[in-house]
């Protein structure tokens, strides 16, 4: 017989009764998720791992301050939605505050960079990333944390709903115009980087 | 339906055959796929590397001794404000107690205006006697009857 993973409210409050072992459950649970999410916005990798420590910190500090009044009531703690929440927010204000672009590709330094591709094509490619990553963090904020939400963390409409508190269509509608938008986006940004040439 | 409506079929996973069949035939909606396919494509990041796996390696433990050390930090914080506080009920009682208290100084006595039962001017003005008029005689008393001096 196979015991059920603990849920998040029940690490959450063995957490807040000290137990260092379901603080960390919770950390090995989310940290791929969260760090994809923002390494999106991070300049750095060592930013984006800072970036994750610190969307861990303010959840648990959200859960520190919520929970007993959620344990009288014994309703399920919404841990995993703060943190993608925190998560977003964070990696919008590390971009507001002085984030520099492009960041630095960690391909060339991990040495996964395919051996055919050219410079030309490198450049290219990476010039590409660079303008997609300013349109999306120029959307609107429910867009961009519907589409960060699909894209980056993968999440299907019906669990991106429930993080943000919105209907699954809704978050159907926000995604559609997220992608329309970022078409026109692109479509900018290519003609005004590269005036004479073909996108 | 209409285009909107098949776009936002085409999100989900398996938008079904009426879909296929309307974008089949609606030079819209393929433009619409396509958009959608190049978006992703492009907004898509690469896998995180391993350099970059290897960061989150030991984050749980280092988070954790960040929460400690913020909670301590906390806990210090409230203890020094509480010693600030009982600092300030101490020194406000001992000021409060501790304190001279003012004499009362009485420089002039105002007598009311309508004190008609106090002397006049006149007669506080005029002693009761004069120190001349004062003397005492002295003399022996009378003898009694049948009594020789």
């Amino acid at each position: 017989m196979t015991s059920e993973p603990a849920s998040d409210g029940a690490l959450c409050r063995a957490f807040l009764a000290g137990d260092s072992k379901a603080f960390g459950e919770l950390v090995h649970r989310y940290q791929d998720l969260v760090f994809k999410l923002v390494r999106r916005y991070a300049a750095a990798p060592d930013e984006a791992r800072d970036l994750t420590q610190r969307a861990f910190l303010q959840a648990f500090e959200a859960a520190r301050r919520t929970l007993p009044r959620l344990v009288d009531s014994e309703g399920e703690v919404p841990f995993k939605a703060w943190l993608l929440r925190i998560a977003i927010n964070l990696g919008k204000n590390q971009v507001r505050d002085g984030a520099r672009w492009p960041r630095a590709p960690l391909e060339a330094v991990d040495g996964a960079v395919e051996p055919s591709a050219g410079a030309h094509e490198a450049l290219e490619r990476a010039e590409a990333e660079a303008l997609m990553r300013r349109a999306v963090t120029m959307l609107p904020r429910r867009q961009r944390e519907v589409f960060t939400l699909r894209i980056d963390a993968g999440l299907p409409f019906a669990e991106i709903a429930g993080a943000l508190g919105i209907s699954e269509g809704n978050a159907k509608s926000h995604f559609h115009y997220a992608v329309k938008r970022l078409r026109d986006e692109v479509r900018v940004l290519t003609a005004s980087s590269n005036p004479g040439g073909v996108s | 339906m209409t285009c909107e409506e098949i776009e936002l079929r085409l999100l989900e996973p398996e938008p079904g055959a009426e879909v296929d069949a309307h974008v089949a035939t609606c030079a819209s909606c393929q433009a619409f796929v396509k958009d959608l396919a190049l978006v992703t494509e492009r907004a898509t990041l690469p896998a995180p590397t391993s350099a970059e796996r290897a960061m989150l390696t030991g984050l749980a433990e280092s988070t954790w001794s960040e929460w400690r050390r913020a909670q301590r930090g906390r806990q210090a914080w409230v203890g020094y404000a509480a010693a600030a506080c009982f600092g300030a009920l101490v020194a406000s009682a001992g000021f409060w107690t501790a304190r001279p208290v003012r004499e009362v100084v009485v420089e002039r006595v105002v007598a009311p205006a309508s004190s008609s039962s106090l002397a006049s001017n006149d007669e506080l003005e005029e002693p009761n006697f004069v120190a001349d008029d004062v003397f005492f005689e002295v003399t022996w008393p009378e003898p009694l009857e049948g009594e020789t001096p």
